[in-house]
Protein backbone atom coordinates (compact mmCIF):
# COMPACT_ATOMS: atom_id res chain seq x y z
CA UNK A 1 0.00 0.00 0.00
CA UNK A 2 1.19 3.40 -1.05
CA UNK A 3 2.65 5.04 1.85
CA UNK A 4 0.45 8.34 1.00
CA UNK A 5 -2.66 6.03 2.02
CA UNK A 6 -1.08 5.77 5.54
CA UNK A 7 -0.28 9.20 6.03
CA UNK A 8 -3.44 9.91 7.67
CA UNK A 9 -3.72 7.05 9.82
CA UNK A 10 0.03 7.42 10.82
CA UNK A 11 -0.10 8.30 14.73
CA UNK A 12 -3.23 5.82 15.43
CA UNK A 13 -1.31 3.18 13.58
CA UNK A 14 1.73 4.17 15.86
CA UNK A 15 0.02 4.51 18.91
CA UNK A 16 -2.07 1.02 18.61
CA UNK A 17 1.46 -0.68 17.50
CA UNK A 18 3.13 0.57 20.87
CA UNK A 19 -0.26 -0.52 22.98
CA UNK A 20 1.24 -3.99 23.66
CA UNK A 21 4.65 -3.05 25.11
CA UNK A 22 7.14 0.33 25.03
CA UNK A 23 9.25 -0.51 21.37
CA UNK A 24 12.40 1.38 19.58
CA UNK A 25 11.84 3.13 16.24
CA UNK A 26 12.74 -0.10 14.27
CA UNK A 27 11.11 -2.31 16.13
CA UNK A 28 7.67 -0.40 15.64
CA UNK A 29 7.90 -0.69 11.89
CA UNK A 30 8.35 -4.24 12.06
CA UNK A 31 5.25 -4.58 14.63
CA UNK A 32 3.45 -2.27 11.98
CA UNK A 33 5.05 -4.84 8.91
CA UNK A 34 4.01 -7.70 10.60
CA UNK A 35 0.13 -6.22 11.72
CA UNK A 36 -0.42 -5.22 8.64
CA UNK A 37 0.27 -8.46 7.13
CA UNK A 38 3.81 -6.11 4.72
CA UNK A 39 0.61 -4.06 3.59
CA UNK A 40 2.08 -1.41 4.86
CA UNK A 41 5.77 -0.70 4.21
CA UNK A 42 6.36 2.78 5.00
CA UNK A 43 10.01 5.01 4.65
CA UNK A 44 11.57 4.05 7.50
CA UNK A 45 12.53 7.86 8.52
CA UNK A 46 9.16 9.06 8.37
CA UNK A 47 8.62 6.95 11.98
CA UNK A 48 11.02 9.16 13.78
CA UNK A 49 9.55 12.65 13.43
CA UNK A 50 6.21 11.36 13.92
CA UNK A 51 7.29 9.26 16.94
CA UNK A 52 8.47 12.66 18.38
CA UNK A 53 5.21 14.46 17.50
CA UNK A 54 3.60 12.34 19.45
CA UNK A 55 5.99 12.62 22.33
CA UNK A 56 5.06 16.72 22.22
CA UNK A 57 1.53 15.93 22.38
CA UNK A 58 1.57 13.99 25.28
CA UNK A 59 0.91 10.67 23.75
CA UNK A 60 3.85 8.74 24.47
CA UNK A 61 7.10 9.19 26.43
CA UNK A 62 10.27 8.01 25.63
CA UNK A 63 13.92 6.83 27.77
CA UNK A 64 17.28 5.95 26.39
CA UNK A 65 19.15 2.58 27.22
CA UNK A 66 22.23 1.23 25.75
CA UNK A 67 22.04 -1.96 23.64
CA UNK A 68 25.32 -3.46 22.25
CA UNK A 69 26.90 -0.28 22.75
CA UNK A 70 23.94 1.37 20.56
CA UNK A 71 22.49 4.39 22.69
CA UNK A 72 18.48 3.33 21.99
CA UNK A 73 15.47 5.68 22.13
CA UNK A 74 12.56 3.37 23.11
CA UNK A 75 8.53 4.83 23.22
CA UNK A 76 5.72 3.64 25.24
CA UNK A 77 2.09 5.11 25.26
CA UNK A 78 1.38 7.35 28.17
CA UNK A 79 -2.46 7.18 29.91
CA UNK A 80 -3.35 10.11 27.56
CA UNK A 81 -2.12 8.13 24.54
CA UNK A 82 -4.17 4.78 25.46
CA UNK A 83 -7.11 7.16 25.66
CA UNK A 84 -6.48 8.78 22.52
CA UNK A 85 -6.07 5.51 21.24
CA UNK A 86 -9.48 3.96 22.18
CA UNK A 87 -10.87 6.78 20.95
CA UNK A 88 -9.56 6.37 17.71
CA UNK A 89 -10.47 3.03 17.68
CA UNK A 90 -14.00 4.12 18.12
CA UNK A 91 -13.93 6.66 15.37
CA UNK A 92 -12.64 4.05 12.87
CA UNK A 93 -15.25 1.47 13.67
CA UNK A 94 -18.15 4.09 12.98
CA UNK A 95 -15.89 5.68 9.64
CA UNK A 96 -15.39 2.08 8.06
CA UNK A 97 -18.60 0.51 8.86
CA UNK A 98 -20.05 4.06 7.02
CA UNK A 99 -17.45 3.27 4.35
CA UNK A 100 -17.96 -0.34 3.86
CA UNK A 101 -21.89 0.42 3.35
CA UNK A 102 -21.10 3.24 0.41
CA UNK A 103 -18.75 0.87 -1.49
CA UNK A 104 -20.71 -2.47 -0.94
CA UNK A 105 -23.19 -1.16 -3.30
CA UNK A 106 -25.96 -2.14 -1.25
CA UNK A 107 -29.20 0.14 -1.87
CA UNK A 108 -29.60 3.06 0.93
CA UNK A 109 -32.06 2.69 3.60
CA UNK A 110 -31.04 -0.92 3.22
CA UNK A 111 -29.73 -3.01 6.47
CA UNK A 112 -26.65 -5.02 5.95
CA UNK B 1 31.34 16.23 4.92
CA UNK B 2 33.09 13.97 7.69
CA UNK B 3 35.80 11.42 6.71
CA UNK B 4 33.54 8.66 7.93
CA UNK B 5 31.09 10.83 6.12
CA UNK B 6 32.64 9.86 2.43
CA UNK B 7 33.36 6.18 3.27
CA UNK B 8 29.94 5.58 5.09
CA UNK B 9 26.81 5.81 3.39
CA UNK B 10 24.63 6.20 6.95
CA UNK B 11 27.44 8.48 8.17
CA UNK B 12 26.50 10.52 4.84
CA UNK B 13 22.83 10.11 5.14
CA UNK B 14 23.57 11.61 8.92
CA UNK B 15 25.59 14.04 7.95
CA UNK B 16 23.23 15.68 5.38
CA UNK B 17 20.01 15.18 7.68
CA UNK B 18 22.09 17.14 10.51
CA UNK B 19 23.32 20.03 8.33
CA UNK B 20 19.75 20.79 7.72
CA UNK B 21 18.39 20.98 11.45
CA UNK B 22 18.48 24.62 13.01
CA UNK B 23 18.86 24.80 16.61
CA UNK B 24 20.52 23.36 19.46
CA UNK B 25 23.59 20.98 19.13
CA UNK B 26 21.90 18.71 21.94
CA UNK B 27 18.28 17.94 20.53
CA UNK B 28 20.16 17.66 16.94
CA UNK B 29 22.44 14.99 18.17
CA UNK B 30 19.99 13.24 20.07
CA UNK B 31 18.49 13.18 16.74
CA UNK B 32 21.14 11.86 15.07
CA UNK B 33 22.26 9.31 17.38
CA UNK B 34 18.23 7.68 17.43
CA UNK B 35 18.33 8.05 13.64
CA UNK B 36 21.83 5.81 13.48
CA UNK B 37 20.26 3.42 15.54
CA UNK B 38 17.29 2.65 13.16
CA UNK B 39 19.32 2.87 10.19
CA UNK B 40 21.60 0.00 11.54
CA UNK B 41 19.18 -1.89 12.60
CA UNK B 42 17.43 -2.00 8.74
CA UNK B 43 20.91 -2.53 7.47
CA UNK B 44 21.63 -5.46 10.38
CA UNK B 45 17.96 -7.21 9.08
CA UNK B 46 18.99 -6.71 5.53
CA UNK B 47 22.01 -8.58 6.20
CA UNK B 48 19.91 -11.56 7.94
CA UNK B 49 18.18 -11.40 4.87
CA UNK B 50 21.90 -12.64 3.28
CA UNK B 51 23.01 -9.64 1.63
CA UNK B 52 26.52 -8.15 1.81
CA UNK B 53 27.51 -5.31 4.34
CA UNK B 54 27.88 -3.04 1.66
CA UNK B 55 24.74 -4.06 -0.11
CA UNK B 56 22.69 -3.94 2.95
CA UNK B 57 23.77 -0.52 4.27
CA UNK B 58 23.19 1.05 0.77
CA UNK B 59 19.80 -0.45 0.63
CA UNK B 60 19.29 1.02 4.51
CA UNK B 61 19.94 4.27 3.34
CA UNK B 62 17.57 4.25 0.49
CA UNK B 63 14.57 2.55 2.62
CA UNK B 64 15.00 5.61 5.17
CA UNK B 65 14.09 8.30 2.75
CA UNK B 66 15.83 11.26 1.70
CA UNK B 67 17.48 13.67 4.10
CA UNK B 68 15.35 17.14 3.25
CA UNK B 69 12.46 15.06 4.06
CA UNK B 70 13.64 13.88 7.16
CA UNK B 71 15.37 17.06 8.19
CA UNK B 72 11.80 19.38 7.32
CA UNK B 73 10.07 17.03 9.48
CA UNK B 74 11.99 17.35 12.73
CA UNK B 75 11.51 21.11 12.27
CA UNK B 76 8.55 21.66 15.11
CA UNK B 77 11.01 19.65 17.37
CA UNK B 78 13.70 21.63 16.60
CA UNK B 79 11.73 24.75 16.60
CA UNK B 80 10.83 23.70 20.10
CA UNK B 81 14.11 23.35 21.53
CA UNK B 82 15.57 26.09 19.91
CA UNK B 83 12.44 28.19 22.10
CA UNK B 84 12.36 26.51 25.28
CA UNK B 85 16.67 27.38 25.19
CA UNK B 86 16.05 30.70 25.03
CA UNK B 87 13.02 31.19 27.00
CA UNK B 88 15.38 29.34 29.83
CA UNK B 89 18.06 31.54 29.44
CA UNK B 90 16.51 34.87 29.51
CA UNK B 91 14.49 33.20 32.95
CA UNK B 92 17.88 32.30 34.33
CA UNK B 93 20.17 35.30 33.68
CA UNK B 94 17.13 37.71 33.99
CA UNK B 95 17.23 37.76 38.01
CA UNK B 96 20.90 37.36 37.82
CA UNK B 97 20.95 40.79 35.99
CA UNK B 98 18.29 42.49 38.16
CA UNK B 99 20.46 41.38 41.68
CA UNK B 100 23.66 42.72 40.15
CA UNK B 101 22.04 46.15 39.50
CA UNK B 102 20.67 46.33 43.29
CA UNK B 103 23.72 45.29 44.29
CA UNK B 104 25.46 48.18 42.58
CA UNK B 105 22.78 50.70 44.03
CA UNK B 106 23.44 49.91 47.51
CA UNK B 107 27.53 49.34 46.98
CA UNK B 108 26.76 53.46 46.32
CA UNK B 109 24.28 53.97 48.90
CA UNK B 110 21.51 54.57 46.38
CA UNK B 111 17.95 54.42 48.37
CA UNK B 112 14.64 56.01 47.36
CA UNK B 113 16.56 59.82 48.82
CA UNK B 114 18.58 59.57 45.45
CA UNK B 115 15.33 60.01 43.47
CA UNK B 116 16.46 57.37 40.77
CA UNK B 117 14.13 54.70 42.33
CA UNK B 118 11.53 57.04 43.39
CA UNK B 119 9.39 57.62 40.39
CA UNK B 120 6.30 55.47 40.21
CA UNK B 121 6.56 55.75 36.28
CA UNK B 122 9.61 53.72 36.47
CA UNK B 123 8.14 51.10 38.92
CA UNK B 124 5.18 50.90 36.61
CA UNK B 125 7.58 50.30 33.78
CA UNK B 126 9.54 47.58 35.76
CA UNK B 127 6.79 45.50 36.65
CA UNK B 128 5.12 45.87 33.00
CA UNK B 129 8.68 44.38 32.03
CA UNK B 130 8.80 41.63 34.28
CA UNK B 131 5.20 40.60 33.14
CA UNK B 132 5.10 41.03 29.55
CA UNK B 133 8.89 38.88 30.31
CA UNK B 134 7.61 35.92 32.13
CA UNK B 135 4.23 36.56 29.78
CA UNK B 136 6.09 35.87 26.96
CA UNK B 137 7.76 32.80 28.06
CA UNK B 138 5.04 31.43 29.42
CA UNK B 139 3.19 31.25 26.02
CA UNK B 140 6.66 30.05 24.45
CA UNK B 141 6.99 27.13 26.84
CA UNK B 142 2.93 26.06 26.20
CA UNK B 143 3.61 26.16 22.56
CA UNK B 144 6.91 24.17 22.59
CA UNK B 145 5.29 21.40 23.62
CA UNK B 146 5.12 18.87 26.86
CA UNK B 147 2.03 20.63 27.46
CA UNK B 148 -1.16 18.51 26.30
CA UNK B 149 -3.58 20.85 27.58
CA UNK B 150 -2.76 22.78 24.33
CA UNK B 151 -1.24 20.40 21.73
CA UNK B 152 -2.94 22.49 18.33
CA UNK B 153 -0.57 25.11 18.88
CA UNK B 154 1.96 25.59 16.43
CA UNK B 155 6.30 25.80 17.11
CA UNK B 156 5.50 28.53 14.97
CA UNK B 157 4.44 30.35 18.04
CA UNK B 158 6.83 28.72 20.67
CA UNK B 159 9.49 30.86 18.53
CA UNK B 160 7.24 33.94 18.34
CA UNK B 161 6.98 33.96 22.30
CA UNK B 162 10.74 33.27 22.73
CA UNK B 163 11.55 36.42 20.27
CA UNK B 164 9.50 38.10 22.11
CA UNK B 165 10.10 37.44 25.38
CA UNK B 166 13.82 38.55 23.82
CA UNK B 167 12.30 41.65 22.87
CA UNK B 168 11.24 42.68 25.94
CA UNK B 169 14.19 41.64 27.50
CA UNK B 170 16.08 43.68 25.35
CA UNK B 171 14.40 46.63 26.25
CA UNK B 172 14.31 46.22 30.16
CA UNK B 173 18.10 45.71 29.73
CA UNK B 174 18.69 48.61 27.64
CA UNK B 175 16.19 50.36 30.13
CA UNK B 176 18.38 49.62 33.14
CA UNK B 177 21.37 50.47 31.36
CA UNK B 178 20.31 53.74 30.54
CA UNK B 179 18.84 54.41 33.84
CA UNK B 180 21.21 53.83 36.39
CA UNK B 181 24.30 53.55 34.85
CA UNK B 182 24.60 57.01 35.00
CA UNK B 183 23.35 57.82 38.08
CA UNK B 184 25.27 55.18 39.86
CA UNK B 185 28.70 56.56 38.29
CA UNK B 186 27.99 60.31 39.57
CA UNK B 187 26.50 59.63 42.28
CA UNK B 188 29.14 60.77 45.56
CA UNK B 189 29.85 57.85 48.00
CA UNK B 190 32.35 54.50 48.68
CA UNK B 191 33.15 53.77 44.88
CA UNK B 192 31.94 49.94 44.40
CA UNK B 193 33.64 49.69 40.86
CA UNK B 194 33.38 45.92 40.53
CA UNK B 195 29.78 46.13 41.06
CA UNK B 196 28.27 48.92 38.89
CA UNK B 197 31.19 47.14 35.91
CA UNK B 198 29.52 43.83 36.76
CA UNK B 199 26.15 45.09 36.17
CA UNK B 200 26.88 46.70 32.72
CA UNK B 201 28.74 43.64 31.72
CA UNK B 202 26.38 41.70 32.70
CA UNK B 203 23.07 43.91 30.70
CA UNK B 204 25.21 44.33 27.86
CA UNK B 205 26.41 40.63 27.19
CA UNK B 206 22.41 39.48 27.61
CA UNK B 207 22.03 42.61 25.46
CA UNK B 208 23.93 41.26 22.34
CA UNK B 209 23.17 37.66 23.07
CA UNK B 210 19.05 38.32 23.53
CA UNK B 211 19.00 40.43 20.38
CA UNK B 212 20.71 37.23 18.48
CA UNK B 213 18.69 34.72 19.90
CA UNK B 214 15.70 36.80 19.19
CA UNK B 215 16.72 37.25 15.63
CA UNK B 216 17.73 32.99 14.77
CA UNK B 217 14.17 32.39 16.48
CA UNK B 218 12.42 34.91 13.86
CA UNK B 219 14.74 33.67 11.14
CA UNK B 220 14.01 30.00 12.06
CA UNK B 221 10.20 30.81 11.72
CA UNK B 222 10.70 31.02 7.80
CA UNK B 223 12.27 27.86 7.95
CA UNK B 224 8.94 25.97 7.51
Amino acid sequence: MHAEAVKGHLDSILLASLEPQPLHGYAIMEAVRAGSHASFDLPTGTVYPALHRLERAGLVRSKWSTVSGRRRRTYELTDRGRRRLREERQSWKLFSRAVSNLLSGAPAGATP
Amino acid sequence: MTAAARSDPIEGLLDAIGARLPGPARPREEILTELRDGLLEVADANQRRGLGHGEAVQLAVRQFGDAPTIAAAFWPEMAAARARRVVFGLFVTGPIVVALWIWAARSRSLGPESGVFDSSLSHAAAVLLIAATIGCGIWAIIAAGHAPLWPHIEPQMALLGAAAMGGVAVVADLAMLSTLSAPLASLPGPVHQVALAAAILASATRLILTSRASRSCLAMRTMT
